[in-house]
């Protein structure tokens, strides 16, 4: 049986909402937005699990929230067997060593006026590990797997003198030099060029199988999340409305949102003639969410029901879970 | 028949630490009901390219070369005749719909102050019908004309710019990364659109985007620019079933088909040379698996094969 790193329970964050006094004087109940809403789902050890949506449906939030850089408003949150919703400040800092975030954008998460091996040599002084000369050496290690070579020479440059894949590849190295057992990456790989994008996502596949980590791989590209999870979870307005192995979710999708992103993913094939779902509208306001189910304002399939159903994920067998009633 | 086409066009900036050659030698064409695809990474001179055919470039560019629509070069028109022309014949969609509506102004008068500046005595009511027009066959209802950009998403202001692109019927559109800021939905809802526009405005398309995905959805033909150069030049079908250049080659093995299982994805190693300081011989030679003695003396010229062109030495047969 292999472990499950990650176990979140349903996980709900609201951001409350700014009106204008009177109207939160007049309100019984406070106006939130529910960017995330009801979630859960489970990683295991050495695997990764897709979080794909429209912008806004609410994958960032839930990166962030379940590693606690911002405070989830309810839900239970396991990381290695130890509920971290609990944990106080110092409690919190040490747990941290065991699970790291990687940005989309990698110049902004380096300080730059510290020198590159400086930055990745950090996380080992925060967290106590090594000595100060195994410390220079556990980086410089790492440097040559990220391929970032000389390593020497690298160790001694500025974020500013690298290119954004190389910082994207430093940013890799730092999350990854305190041997942690779970990472979030949220969009990693946006910001890259095609021509080095490819090696960044290779790199991060070959990093999750030697250290054997969890990962959640947070990307609005579906063709990335295919290249490098096991599983794939579809968010919509803060829910998920299907998850499945990545195969079976591109190869029998149940959802209609799933079925609309799937058709509308670019194909690199001027032969590939696809099927064309087109939604209706876009993506209405997270202030303003429909009843019922969520994506009824859009759905090509809507039917009068849908104003009343729960959007709960129901087991389609194998791990397949959907939250349409209507399409199994 | 060729609507619009550009030869040997060479575009250079002037800055404080140098110049920078941005666009070399780039030729291509488009033709009446066709769209070509300009593809190419950050920087490589895409919309530097799109933008010197309206002659919207800065004031640091320098430009030279040819465009030819209507059987003469409007780079030599003067700039009365090249404001006719703009909107009218050829016009243009930014690649930032955020800052290309004006905040302030309904979305009516952004297209009140288009017609009128082509036809000052244009009445309300023809002009409210044009727009009306243009707003619905991209999909958005005119009763939002009277509505302020902020109350639009990005994807139906990205509508409405493409509304106020064909509205007064041009001949060419240039669409510069249109839907880059958009999630891939909405994407697919834009280029429904263009393809629909150009089958029934009789209206050729330049389009301009990092995504080969999108380029062999919509186009007829695709550039691929590399470092300021047109490195490439084909027939879509040629283009991905048979690409010449090793940088098409390699840009199809790095980017992720959701139709190929287990694909294996190639990188290409090393970045793009500083178009400030252009090596000598050819532009893709440090990244190049392929590289010959020749490739670092001398610079490859434009070869071309059947229909196509190619900028790489493998065929200088
Ligand atoms: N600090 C905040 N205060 C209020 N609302 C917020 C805050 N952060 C996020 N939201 C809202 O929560 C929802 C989810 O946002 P989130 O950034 O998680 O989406 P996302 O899926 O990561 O989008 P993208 O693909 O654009 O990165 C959105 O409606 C957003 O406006
Ligand atoms: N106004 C400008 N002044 C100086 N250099 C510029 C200017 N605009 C673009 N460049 C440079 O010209 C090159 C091509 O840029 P651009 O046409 O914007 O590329 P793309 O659209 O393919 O990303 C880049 O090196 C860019 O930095
Ligand atoms: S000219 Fe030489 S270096 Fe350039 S692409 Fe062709 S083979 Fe490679
Ligand atoms: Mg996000
Ligand atoms: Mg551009």
């Amino acid at each position: 049986m292999i472990n499950n790193v990650v176990v979140v329970k349903n996980l709900k964050k609201y951001f409350p909402l700014k009106l204008p006094w009177l109207e939160v004087v007049l309100k019984k109940e406070k106006p939130v937005v529910k960017a995330v809403d009801e979630l859960s789902f489970s990683i295991k050890e050495g695997e990764a699990l897709g979080l794909v949506g429209e912008s806004g449906s609410g994958k960032t939030t839930v990166g962030r929230s379940i590693i606690r850089l911002i405070e989830p408003t309810s839900g239970d949150i396991e990381i290695n067997n130890t509920n971290i919703v609990n944990l106080k400040n110092e409690q919190l800092r040490q747990a941290r060593k065991e699970f790291q975030i990687i940005f989309q954008d990698p110049m902004a998460s380096l300080n730059p006026y510290m020198t590159i091996g400086k930055s990745v040599m950090h996380p080992l002084e925060i967290h106590n590990i090594g000595t100060p000369k195994t410390r220079k050496e556990m980086v410089l290690e790492l440097f040559r797997r990220v391929n970032l070579i000389p390593e020497k020479e690298f160790f001694n440059r500025y974020p500013r003198q690298l290119s954004g894949g190389q910082r994207q590849r430093v940013v890799i190295a730092r999350a990854i030099i305190t041997n942690p057992k779970f990472i979030v990456s949220d969009e990693a790989t946006a910001m890259l060029d095609v021509s080095v994008r490819s090696q960044v996502l290779q790199l991060m596949l070959e990093i999750k199988k030697e250290y054997n980590l969890a990962f959640l791989f947070i990307t609005h590209d579906l063709a990335s999340a295919k290249y490098i999870c096991e599983r794939i979870a579809v968010m919509y307005l803060g829910k998920i409305v299907e998850i499945a192995a990545t195969r079976e979710l591109f190869e029998n999708p149940h959802h209609p949102y799933t079925k609309i992103l799937m058709s509308s993913i670019p194909v690199p094939d001027p032969n590939f003639k696809k099927e064309k779902i087109i939604p209706k509208g876009e993506i209405p306001s997270p202030t303003n969410m429909p009843t019922g189910c969520r994506f009824r304002t859009r759905c090509p399939y809507v039917k009068k029901e849908c104003e009343e159903i729960d959007m709960n994920l129901e087991d389609l067998g194998d791990g397949h879970l959907s939250a349409c009633p209507f399409f199994k | 028949m060729i609507n619009l086409e550009v030869k040997n066009l060479n575009i250079k900036y002037r800055t404080r630490n140098g110049t920078v050659h941005a666009v070399k030698d780039a030729s291509f064409f488009v033709r009446k009901k066709e769209t070509l695809g300009i593809v190419g990474e950050s920087g490589c001179g895409k919309s530097t390219t799109g933008h010197a055919v309206l002659r919207l470039l800065p004031p640091n560019a320098l430009t030279d070369g040819e465009v030819v629509y209507n059987g003469s070069n409007i780079l030599k028109y003067s700039n009365e005749k090249m404001r006719q022309l703009r909107g009218k014949d050829i016009s243009i969609i930014f690649q930032d719909p955020m800052t290309s509506l004006d905040p302030i102004m309904r979305i009516r008068d952004h297209f009140f102050e288009l017609i009128r500046a082509h036809n000052p005595k244009a009445k309300e009511e023809e002009m409210r019908e044009m727009a009306s027009n243009a707003l619905e066959s991209v999909g958005v209802s005119a009763k939002r004309l009277d509505n302020y950009p902020f109350e639009f998403s990005g994807g139906m202001r990205q509508r409405v710019m493409i509304a106020l692109g064909i509205t007064l019927k041009p001949s060419v559109l240039i669409a510069d990364e249109p839907t880059t800021s958009l999630d891939v939905v909405v994407q697919e809802q834009i280029m429904g659109v263009l393809k629909d526009l150009k089958q029934t405005q009789d209206m050729s398309i330049i389009l301009i985007t990092h995504d080969l995905g999108v380029v062999a959805e919509v186009a007829d033909s695709g550039v691929v620019m590399y470092a300021g150069e047109v490195v490439e030049y084909a027939d879509v079908q040629n283009l991905y079933n048979n690409p010449l250049h090793p940088y098409t080659q390699l840009l199809l093995k790095s980017v992720p088909n959701i139709k190929i299982d287990d694909m294996e994805l190639r990188y290409i190693p090393g970045s793009l040379p500083d178009l400030k300081n252009i090596p000598q011989g050819c532009r893709f030679k440090d990244r190049c698996p392929f590289v010959k003695d020749i490739c670092s003396k001398k610079e490859p010229p434009i070869f071309k094969i059947d229909e196509r062109e190619v900028r790489c030495w493998l065929y200088d047969k």
